[in-house]
């Protein structure tokens, strides 16, 4: 224990030493010859000490998360590494690799020519048909590696790519997704072109997946993707409109399973004017049963929007510049039907950001979603920014959750969350914040308290918390989870060059 | 077990390193291809600013930005926008863009990959200020008011 104490005391330390050699000193740009060689380096470190909010007498789970990036080039070739490092949490058998080398690639890049062998994101469309995507929140960070050929022109764009899906094993996070791969294997091919027509720019893309379980060497399933875009603009440029629309098929080869065709269309237009905006958004989106996708979902980040298989929703929403451009506020109505639910939804939300003097600013939300019938959600927010002194100021936040579950059953359950937070800014560079939850609903303890501290400067950032955080739905990037709650202690630095 | 830790306190401690901004080349929003080496420009420095509709104070520090620089065109600075929205907000660039009064190239970065190269944490907002070399001169992380001060201070070194 007192070796890697040790060892975390030495990796915390050396971040913060290398910090301030980092960035140039202000007030002066380098004269030094073009570089013709380049390295980068980059270490993420997740110390966390983490207890039982529910029984004190378990022991404390104590773990060092780590992930390393290399980059090196020299003309048109780069390479990378990147490789996770985990201590702690032995007997989790979902993270039980201590050391990995998660991504590898080398690329080269002649002229309009992009070509990959190993590791790299793709995405089809909007990313209905496909969506590999590294989301630093949930530790989610899954590529394809294999083979990958790109060629960009103004004109043209061409994509074609195959490998195996290659998800983290270690990801680095305090509250990391499961490994979507941890029991089978997924291969992918693809091919996506599109090109400027001289009235918008016209797409398609088709894309194979062969799914095995782990324990087989034969594929099991077989989805196959094709679809087309159109985006285009109109109006002297005011006006926007994207559509996609994709064909799902599915083939289960070693069961006699039939599965029904699946369709997903997604289409958006909007149009600005002298300080204001309308958009108004579709998706269609019918038994397309595909994981490796991350659709638009049109809903709020407070909802739960799990549901990208079997829905359908329009949305509308109005945003209108006030003072000079500084402040808004806005409105947005979404209806549709969850056939999941089997139910109709309608969501309206209201909400505003306002400027006040040179630095401040006060944000605020409300909204309220009904599941016509089974459940509800009424969310408030609210947020604002008081300068103090030079570079300072004080940050003070509020937020209400309260959802109804099962509104046809007799007897609902109640999700009641309650939020406030204060933050001080001492300067651009650090802060200090204490947090308060109160949810009532929770069945164990309903009190939830926590400190943080941020630092950042150049290319070093670092954080300490201390406290609880009660848990419940969280959501980055359109994608929402529930989270265990949180108890104990974590530092977190980065540290880039 | 023990060496990947020692190498990695190593390369930590490691202050002598090269910082040259990594080069890309991607599809703007007006359509066509920007690569950051052919904006380098003698006498000049490019400012590459990350930022995403939904991230106020990205939008802060586009407007501060698009503010000075309409005040002074004299400062030799370039400025280059890479957009990061995922598909749930990808609607939003164009009218946002236009609603803030953005007059530079916004390059889309959908899937994230030169973003993750200049920031592998994905934070915003982020921007990095590259001298006419491509060598990293400074990088901003968060909002920060007394950005354009620092800029102005760097470029106004090099012109002297």
């Amino acid at each position: 224990m007192k070796t890697k104490r040790a060892r975390v005391c030495l990796v915390v330390l050396s971040s913060a030493l290398a910090a301030p050699s980092f960035g140039a000193s202000e007030g002066a740009i380098e004269t030094s010859s073009p570089i013709p060689f380049v390295f980068r380096f980059s270490d993420h470190a997740l110390v966390a000490s983490r207890k039982d909010p529910e029984d004190p007498t378990i022991p404390d789970q104590n773990t060092i998360l780590h992930e390393n990036q290399l980059e090196a080039a020299y003309g048109q070739v780069a390479a990378t590494l990147t490789y996770t490092n985990l201590i702690g949490l032995e007997t989790d058998s979902e993270r039980t690799k201590a050391f990995v080398l998660e991504k590898k690639r080398v690329v080269w890049k002649p002229g309009a020519f992009e070509i990959t062998a190993g590791d790299a994101y793709q995405q089809l469309g909007r990313g209905i048909a496909l969506a590999t995507y590294r989301d630093p929140v949930f530790g989610l960070d899954t590529t394809i590696e294999g083979g990958h050929v790109r060629y960009k022109s103004d004109a043209w764009d061409v994509n074609a790519f195959a490998g195996r899906l290659n998800a983290y094993s270690v990801p680095v996070a305090v509250n990391p997704m499961s490994n979507p791969l941890l029991h089978r294997s997924a291969n992918i091919a693809a091919v996506a072109a599109s090109f400027d027509t001289g009235f918008g720019r016209l797409g398609g893309h088709v894309a194979s997946t062969w799914v095995k379980p782990n324990t087989s060497d034969v594929a099991d399933r077989q989805f196959r993707i094709a679809g087309a875009t159109y985006e285009t603009t109109f109006g002297d440029g005011a006006g926007s409109l994207y559509v996609e629309s994709n064909v799902l098929l599915t083939d289960y080869l070693t069961l006699p399973i039939e599965q029904p065709n699946g369709y997903g269309s997604y289409g958006a237009v909007a149009w600005t004017g002298d300080g204001w905006r309308v958009k108004v958004e579709g998706k269609d989106y019918r038994d397309f049963y595909y994981d490796f996708r991350r659709p638009p979902t049109l809903e709020e980040d407070v909802v739960i929007s799990l549901n990208t298989q079997n829905v359908s929703a329009g949305k509308v929403l109005f945003e209108k510049r006030l003072n000079d451009g500084r402040s808004s506020v806005w409105a947005s109505t979404l209806v549709g039907e969850d056939r999941f639910l089997h139910t109709d939804i309608v969501h309206g939300v209201v909400g505003t950001k306002l400027k006040i003097g040179k630095r401040g600013q006060i944000e605020a939300k409300a909204g309220y979603r009904d599941e016509l019938g089974k459940n509800d959600l009424t969310h408030a927010m609210v947020r604002s920014k008081i300068p103090t002194w030079t570079s300072q100021s004080l940050e003070l936040g509020a937020r209400k959750q309260r959802a109804r579950r099962g509104l046809d059953l007799g007897e609902p359950t109640f999700d009641d969350r309650n939020y406030v937070d204060v933050a001080y800014n001492f300067s651009e560079r650090w802060n200090v914040a204490v947090g308060y939850e109160y949810v009532p609903s929770n069945p164990g303890n309903v009190h939830f308290a926590n400190a943080s501290a941020n630092y950042r400067n150049g290319g070093f950032a670092g954080r300490v918390f201390v406290g609880q955080t009660s848990g419940g739905t969280q959501c980055s990037g359109g994608i929402c989870r529930q989270v265990p709650p949180f108890s104990g202690a974590m530092v977190e630095t980065t540290v880039t060059f | 077990m023990k060496a990947p830790f020692v190498l990695l306190a190593a390369f930590v401690s490691v202050s002598a390193f090269a910082v040259s901004a990594p080069d890309f080349r991607e599809r703007t929003l007006d359509g066509k291809q920007l690569q950051l080496r052919e904006q380098l420009k003698p006498g000049r420095a490019v400012l590459l600013t990350f930022w995403a509709t939904w991230c106020g104070p990205c939008l802060d520090e586009l407007r501060t930005v698009t503010g000075e620089l309409a005040k002074d065109a004299s400062i030799p600075l370039d400025v280059v926008s890479v957009n990061v929205d995922a598909p749930d907000t990808a609607a939003d660039i164009r009218p946002v863009a236009k609603l803030n009064g953005l007059k530079f190239p916004v390059v889309l970065d959908a899937k994230q990959d030169i973003f993750g190269r200049y920031n592998p944490q994905k934070t915003l907002p982020f921007s990095v200020l590259i001298d006419e070399h491509g060598s990293v001169v400074t990088t901003f992380s968060g909002y920060q008011e007394s950005m354009f001060a620092t800029i102005r201070k760097a470029v106004a070194s090099a012109k002297n």
